[in-house]
């Protein structure tokens, strides 16, 4: 059994694949590339198979990350044989053997989000003022309850491009604690007046872990 | 885009975006004929039919055709879809499905109706066929339900009879010459009218008697038959089966490869539809079945594996298959599912090797409580079988049992209704007479009682449905007389069965009471969120038409039946004579043990028995 961790982007209409049913489908293209998956013991074994972030349906993304065990090491061949089996719109960017070292999906902290607006624009000195606030409290729903929470230190970075339609946010994210990009765009529409966009694509650009880096 | 805002709004927007492995994607411009393959449900109903699969690869194997798939959106894409003006469109290159040129729904159950209308409505397309111009698709359906096709005959340019693989590329060939041709579209159907299997009701007139009952059905044209013969596959060895199919990306109601054994059924059940049409019993071989099942492994990537039949137990190479298929799903870490075995050639050997690889739950469907019921409908199980195979299976590990059944059968008491309850009750007692150490803990027993609704082209075909009131009765009959904790009782919305049984049975005069009801906000009637029974009250009376004509009175052999325009192979004699032994209680044997005489096997082209 050998750990890897594998790096793919999802677009297109793939983007409407949800999480569970993401990980059944590379479990099925794993088959269909002839790469055996290590399964778990017991009397109803499944692949062994985590996803780092889960990724919203409906948001594309450069930079997700999966951990799976195999039977048996992989080469070049067995990735492209992997991207030919996947449907379209999931392609593998990389893939690499897990050493002892390497930074686990729970290290995750925080995504970088690209936001394109399609009914709205901000100027970035707008988005200096919000974050410049004492707080932005926003309505937060957790698996437990719904309770009005300062996201403004979850908020890393924000900032638009030159014509105000393009916004890249970096924010908390990780299985324990997460802050969806909407989160931070209802505060924006809540705080920044004039700001009423609700029609956007969002894009995840990246997943940084504790120290700054990705997960490869 | 629109569509990409509303897909963000909608519940499973994977239903509606395809790009699923294996789904095929042509080049447009390289292609003649478009052709859009409806299923009038959702998608995970629909994705799980066998016969799309079929139909979908055979036809994209023809270079010059698109076979593309579209099912009905659910409610909340299609108050989105109407709010947006976006028309109903194909998955796999979302064009508009009125730019098609052939539209093929397939029937497989009488209550997906209004979802046929429904979707030529989204798609901008005239329900009747009398009000598309020279410019609309062809629109045509296939599948069981076409073997009454009357309750669609205003609406469907032409109907498919029987099985499609066999008939669908010769329409297709006669489709391109025609528009080639630029010749009218009558043009067309009177060419396929001679093709075998296919019905055009328009070139048929129906006349009445003053009670209602049919006076006459006869062709307008000499170009049509007196009678249409179904068409189907002579040797399913040769016959076109895909050797992948698509994965969905989303969980479907069937999620898994369908490896299909054989058509037809040795049975014979007096009120089975499927045990009648799909005549004669024709097998495919072990090896061929372990080749497409390797192959289909391999392509597909599926953890699971399905034998599907109708009474799988009967395939006569089945310890072969197994066999194969076991040491085949080993060694690729899948799962074999075995549906509908018949209890009594239920072997526990079988079961074991089964549950090698997983043990899950048994189902086994005596459909009558008590024997006396289960001899009038042809069902040749006794109660010691049904005792001695729940008895191994418990023995074996398993706890829990479905047991299926079906109330307001013809000559039905209500002693037979309680036998049901009498016969679960043994089963619990079975389970308990199991020795502790063997059986596994957490008896579960569920019974599941369906209404019965008389088909076409079986022995029931003249029996008088039971009303909705009676139903009820016989529900809580039954519900009284289960009394162990054990036991769980599932029914089903009898007002369902009872509008089931007007169109099973239906003329085409019908096809106006599906207008109608559509119009009143009809759709999805088998989804209990969405049927509305008051709404297809109004809808008869409305059109003027008794429903109770249609299924609550037991017709005469005099009787011209609608249905009788298709011919199944199976003779209107062979019928009688079963309806006559079913009143005396008397069996006939399966197809094996002796031949019961059906007709199949005069059937033109030649009818041959495996």
């Amino acid at each position: 059994m050998i750990k890897y961790r594998f790096c793919y982007a999802k677009f297109g209409d793939a983007k409407y694949i949800s999480h569970l049913d993401l990980i059944r489908m590379f479990s099925r293209a794993f088959k269909r590339a002839g790469i055996p998956l290590t399964h778990s013991e017991g009397f109803n074994p499944h692949p062994k198979m985590a996803i780092g972030l889960p990724l919203s349906v409906g948001l594309t993304s450069e930079c997700e990350y999966m951990d799976a065990e195999l039977d048996r090491a992989i080469s070049a061949d067995d990735v492209s044989a992997l991207n030919a089996s996947l449907p379209m719109g999931i392609s593998i960017s990389a893939a690499a053997e897990r050493l002892v070292g390497t930074k686990k999906l729970a290290d995750i902290r925080w995504a970088t989000y690209k936001v394109t607006l399609h009914d709205g624009a901000v100027s970035q000195d707008a988005l200096d003022a919000f974050m410049a606030r004492a707080d932005v409290v926003v309505e937060k729903k957790t698996k437990r309850k719904v309770s009005d929470t300062d996201i403004l230190p979850d908020i890393a970075a924000l900032i638009v491009s030159k014509d105000g339609t393009v916004l890249t946010m970096t924010v908390s994210a990780g299985a324990s604690y997460n802050i969806k990009p909407e989160l931070v765009l209802l505060a924006m529409r809540t705080y920044i007046e004039g700001f009423g966009a609700t029609n956007y694509d969002i894009h995840r650009a990246a997943i940084i872990t504790d120290d700054g880096r990705n997960l490869m | 885009m629109e569509l990409d805002a509303i897909l963000k709004e909608v519940q499973k927007p994977a239903r509606y975006v395809g790009a699923e492995f294996n789904s095929v994607h042509k080049d447009l411009a390289e292609v003649y004929i478009r052709f859009a393959f409806c299923f009038p449900d959702v998608y995970e109903v629909g994705m799980s039919h066998l016969g799309i699969k079929i139909l979908y690869h055979l036809l994209n194997e023809q270079r010059d055709i698109y076979c593309e798939r579209v099912f009905a959106p659910w409610i909340d894409m299609e108050e989105k879809m109407r709010t947006a003006n976006i028309p109903l469109f194909s998955i796999e290159s979302r064009t508009p499905v009125r730019d098609f040129d052939v539209v093929g729904f397939t029937l497989q159950y009488e209550m997906s109706y209004t979802n046929i209308i429904n979707m030529l409505d989204l798609a901008g397309i005239p329900a009747l066929r009398e009000e598309r111009g020279e410019d609309m698709p062809f629109v045509y359906a296939g599948g069981p339900c076409a073997y009454n096709p009357e309750p669609l005959a205003d609406i469907m340019d032409f109907f498919m009879i029987g099985e499609s693989e066999e008939q669908i590329i010769e329409v297709m060939d006669a489709y391109r010459s025609w528009k080639q041709s630029g010749k009218e579209k009558r043009a067309f159907l009177e060419t396929i009218a001679s093709i075998r299997g296919i019905y055009v009701p328009g070139f048929y007139d129906v006349s009445y008697h003053e009670d209602g009952t049919i006076a006459d059905m006869k062709p307008n044209t000499p170009l049509a038959p007196a009678r249409v013969q179904k068409q189907y596959v002579r040797d399913m060895d040769k016959a076109y089966y895909p050797e992948t199919m698509i994965v969905p990306n989303m969980e479907i109601i069937h999620d898994r490869i369908t490896l299909e054994l054989f058509r037809g059924c040795i049975r014979g059940c007096r009120f089975c539809q499927a045990g009648m049409i799909y005549r004669p019993v024709r097998e495919k071989s072990p090896e061929r079945l372990l080749e497409l099942a390797e192959k289909l492994i391999d392509s597909t990537g599926y953890e699971e594996i399905s034998m599907s039949s109708l009474s799988t137990s009967d395939y006569t190479g089945l310890t072969e298959l197994t066999e194969g298929l076991l040491d085949l799903t080993v060694e690729k870490k899948i799962n074999l599912s075995l549906p509908s075995l018949r209890i009594d050639s239920f072997s526990m050997d079988l079961m074991q090797k089964v549950q090698k690889v997983r043990k899950s739950g048994l189902t086994f469907a005596p459909e009558a409580g008590s024997q006396r019921m289960r001899d009038v409908i042809n069902k040749g199980v006794t109660e010691e079988d049904l005792m001695r195979s729940v008895s191994l299976a418990f023995a074996g590990g398993y706890s829990g049992v479905k047991l299926y059944f079906m109330i307001g059968l013809p000559t039905e008491t209500e002693e037979d209704v309680k036998a049901i309850a009498h016969l679960a009750h043994k089963v619990v007692q079975a389970y308990r007479d199991t020795p502790k150490h063997l059986r596994n803990k957490g008896l579960r027993v569920t019974v599941s009682a369906s209404s019965f609704v008389p088909k076409p082209f079986t022995p029931f075909q003249w029996a008088a449905q039971d009303d909705i009131e009676t139903l009820r009765d016989k529900q809580h009959i039954l519900k009284d007389a289960i009394c162990d904790k054990a036991i769980s009782y599932n029914w089903h919305e009898a007002k369902l069965s009872v509008l089931e049984g007007v169109f099973a049975r239906g003329d085409r005069r019908l096809s106006k009471v599906l207008l109608r009801a559509h119009a009143l906000g009809a759709r999805f009637d088998a989804w209990h969120e969405c049927f509305d029974y008051d709404l297809w009250q109004e809808a008869f009376r409305q059109e003027g038409i008794d429903p109770d004509f249609y299924n609550h009175r037991e017709r005469s052999y005099d009787e011209i039946l609608p249905w009788e325009i298709i011919d199944p192979g199976v003779s209107r004699a062979f019928l009688e004579r079963e309806n006559e032994k079913a009143k005396r209680g008397e069996l006939t044997p399966n197809c094996r043990e002796s031949c019961g005489g059906c007709g199949i096997r005069q059937i033109g082209g030649g009818g041959v028995c495996d």
